[in-house]
């Protein structure tokens, strides 16, 4: 018994959590939203290029995608993180000055990109050809084809999966803290953690792990509920050609 | 004046596979040919090598006496001058009836939004679909679908139509619409391509028939003469298993 | 961790061993539930309410130099030669648990280890989870800069960006006092300094001995010294007066011989704080 009140003491302590409360809400949950959805849609113009060039048919403008998203989906998050945010600008490269987030969100920018370059890539290649040949037919160019015709119904296929990106960015952009935030700057992780080394005591963590849910837990629904509307083909879902939709290609490469 | 459409010597491999071994065509100004032979006999690929989708191993096509491999011609203009009806509709799912034909009017023509909403909607009444104009394709049978793409074609205005067997994957009561529109099309004036196994349209709407095997045109003719007179064994064999 | 399992281990066995017992239905047979006490009245350190005899599991965040790190595969620094000396006079073996130093504190009260080390200020806020030995070191805080910086001292800070390690008395003094200050904190000085060396903090507040050893490694120059009158202490559970007991005594005793200044000299340099000396 005495373990599970010394556990209620340092991990759910409602004096703690309740003194960290109006720092989580307002600083760290509007800075995780910030920087996640930031590098979300960075990572998202960088994946459509790669992926875009990783279709290519020719060999030398695949070949830098290929490897854009072997090196960032083979590294840890946290070693890309550390190169951006203290690699460049010891380099003298930087571009933001001095403002750590910027760092932190080109650092996840490039990690999302190349996930989604893979997400995309799969959607992409799931449109029927005969929509590349109706555009084409129709005298688009290819890239106007792509753009107006390929894309918008690829994007549609891969939504749960990057719906799902956005969910590990989230809980990734927690690892930022070895960047060093300074206040106003802190993200959920970071305060928690800050009164944790302060006071050797948990509970503002898990009060953030509370807010990740807050986050993560409808948009996880949301990818089910649309994982699920794909699977029973209902009009509106973003497959309008059900019959020819293999169930597993609505997830195909993200990461779980 | 040029033909429309000019094959001289056009092959193509796929790889170790010649599907198409010289074939030489000419279609003129406001003509009507249908295509037809067995499945496998290049008919399919001779209609894609006419609008660029396929790249000819050999010999040349020439669009209203251009030759598209000349120097300074682009491409994607020559292709505007050719239309093209797939077996598999190829609709924009995402996109509604309109839209299907508004985005390349808007995108490839540079029409104004207004302009190309009045052409579209134009094009639709003339495939009998004016009262779809906002419906989604999977909201539209196989026959609408085929009829929206054919107007979506139409919109363009191209000197060329081709149609790449675009009942096969209809439902024999939705065949009939399609067919109107197309023998309504040919009455007009269009030139058209036409490869297909519906030999009542042939018959009707044909200036002229060629029979393709094994990747050569066998046979040439206006429909009459080719289905009454049959002069080789292939094409007697051939009509024995379709009639 | 090896001491866990072994804990584990007994109370599984104890558990056995009572319910063996209450099955049995025999209230006058000792032997069963006494069989695990038998192993501690062996020896006479049982007092210090250790969980495995004669070994003292100590807890600390070993990258920290000079007070713990690794090098050469071995762990080594002040707080490690301290500890080993102390537990050596209570005939203890230390067994050494590397963990996050803001892990230390639950993890202690937790009962993951006996004591832990981990140049760790003695703060009332601390106190209230953990019990704390006297103190064993001053620390005394310093002002890091990079080699071109026109910062001379803590009154040319206003306006700059000023980092410290998380939940260091470096951080507080810096909140406290750099009011007009941007204060960035960082899991570790070693993050602290490479945000320091790539320009994009203008100065570390650092524990003296840890800001010492970074300009010798490096071109960054401590440009000021703080005292801010706070002290490190051992961390003991709250409830083990007796390993406290021990601990204060032997401390005292490694002061008085001369041990403490022979430690203190072995990492620092500089004299040992007159209330250290013998």
């Amino acid at each position: 018994m005495e373990r599970f009140a010394r556990l209620a003491d340092t991990f759910f302590d409602l004096e703690v959590m309740r003194r960290a409360f109006a720092d989580l809400l307002t600083e760290g949950l509007v800075n995780t939203i910030y920087i996640s959805a930031s590098a979300m849609l960075f990572g998202l113009a960088g994946g459509l290029v790669f992926a875009l060039m990783a279709i290519s048919r020719r060999w030398w403008i695949r070949l830098p995608a290929r490897a854009y998203v072997d090196l960032f989906r083979g590294l840890p998050a946290i070693l890309v993180i550390l190169l951006v945010g203290l690699g460049l600008p010891t380099a003298g490269i930087r571009p933001f000055g001095r403002y750590t987030p910027a760092y932190a969100i080109l650092a996840l920018s490039i990690i999302a990109a190349a996930y989604i370059t893979e997400i995309l890539r799969a959607g992409i290649q799931s449109v029927e050809k005969g929509q590349m040949e109706a555009a084409r037919s129709l005298g688009m160019t290819y890239l106007q084809a792509m753009w107006l015709v390929i894309v918008p119904q690829g994007v549609r296929r891969v939504l749960p999966p990057l719906t799902n990106e956005f969910i590990i960015l989230t809980k990734d952009s927690s690892l930022l803290f070895v960047l060093g935030l300074s206040l106003g700057e802190r993200e959920l992780y970071r305060i928690g953690q800050q009164v944790a080394s302060r006071t050797g005591n948990y509970s503002a963590v898990m009060l953030a792990g509370l807010f990740y849910l807050l986050i993560t837990i409808p948009l996880t629904r949301l990818v089910n509920y649309m994982d699920t509307r794909m699977r029973e083909g209902k009009p509106g879902a973003g497959e309008e050609e059900p019959l020819e939709l293999d169930p597993s290609a609505s997830v195909p490469g993200g990461r779980r | 004046m040029a033909p429309r459409v000019a094959l001289r010597g056009l092959r193509k491999s796929f790889g170790n596979l010649e599907v198409l071994r010289g074939i030489d065509l000419e279609v003129a100004e406001g003509e009507v040919i249908c295509v037809l032979g067995p499945s496998g006999s290049g008919k399919s690929t001779m209609l894609r090598c006419i609008n660029f989708l396929e790249e000819p191993t050999a010999g040349s096509v020439e669009i209203d006496g251009i030759d598209p491999s000349a120097k300074g011609v682009n491409i994607d203009r020559l292709r505007q001058r050719v239309g093209m009806v797939f077996q598999q509709f190829n609709l924009f799912p995402h996109k509604t009836a309109l839209a299907n034909i508004t985005l390349p009017l808007r995108r490839v023509k540079k029409l104004s939004r207004r302009e190309a909403v009045e052409v579209a909607q134009a094009r639709l009444a003339d495939v009998g679909l004016a009262n779809k104009a906002n419906a989604r394709p999977i909201q539209l049978s196989g026959g609408q679908q085929q009829r929206v793409a054919i107007a979506r074609a139409l919109a363009l205005e191209p000197d060329v139509l081709l149609f790449d067997e675009v009942t096969s994957a209809l439902d024999p009561e939705l065949v009939k619409d399609v067919l109107d529109v197309m023998k309504r099309l040919a009455s007009g004036g269009m030139t058209m391509v036409v490869v297909t196994h519906e030999m009542g349209f042939a018959r009707e709407a044909a200036d002229r028939v060629v029979f393709m095997d094994e990747g050569v045109i066998v046979e040439e003719a206006p429909p009459r003469e080719l289905f009454e007179r049959p002069r080789s064994q292939r094409l007697r064999d051939f009509l024995d298993q379709v009639l | 961790m090896r001491s866990v399992n072994l804990r584990l281990l007994i109370s599984i066995v104890a558990l056995l061993a009572l319910a063996l017992a209450a099955c049995a239905d025999e209230p006058d047979e000792p032997e069963a539930p006494d069989e695990v006490d038998e192993v501690d009245e062996d020896e006479p350190v049982d007092d210090l309410g250790l969980a495995q005899e004669g070994v003292i599991v100590v807890g600390s965040d070993i990258d920290f130099p000079p007070f713990e790190f690794i090098e050469d595969g071995e762990i080594q620094g002040f707080d490690v030669d301290l500890m080993e000396e102390i537990a050596a006079r209570l005939g203890l073996e230390v067994e050494w648990v590397d963990t996050g130093f803001d892990a230390l504190i639950s993890q202690l009260a937790a009962d993951e280890f006996d004591a832990l080390i981990a140049a760790m200020t003695i703060t009332e806020e601390r106190a209230e989870t953990i019990a704390f030995s006297d103190p064993y070191f001053e620390a005394t805080q310093a002002l890091v800069v990079g080699p071109d910086s026109d910062i001379t001292g803590v009154g040319d800070l206003a306006g700059m960006s000023v980092g410290a390690q998380d939940g260091t008395t470096g951080e507080a003094y810096a909140e406290e006092n750099f009011t007009d200050s941007t204060i960035t904190s960082f899991p570790s000085y070693p993050a602290a300094f490479g945000a320091l060396e790539a320009d994009q903090i203008d100065a570390v507040l650092a524990d003296l001995p840890a800001a010492a050893e970074q300009e010798a490694r490096s071109d960054l120059v401590v440009t000021e010294v703080i005292d801010t009158d706070e002290v490190y202490g051992i961390g003991v559970q709250q409830d083990n007066e007796a390993l406290l007991a021990a601990i204060n005594d032997t401390l005292a005793e490694i002061i008085a011989d001369g041990t403490y200044a022979d430690i203190y000299s072995t990492w620092f340099e500089g004299d040992v704080p007159p209330r250290f000396a013998d």
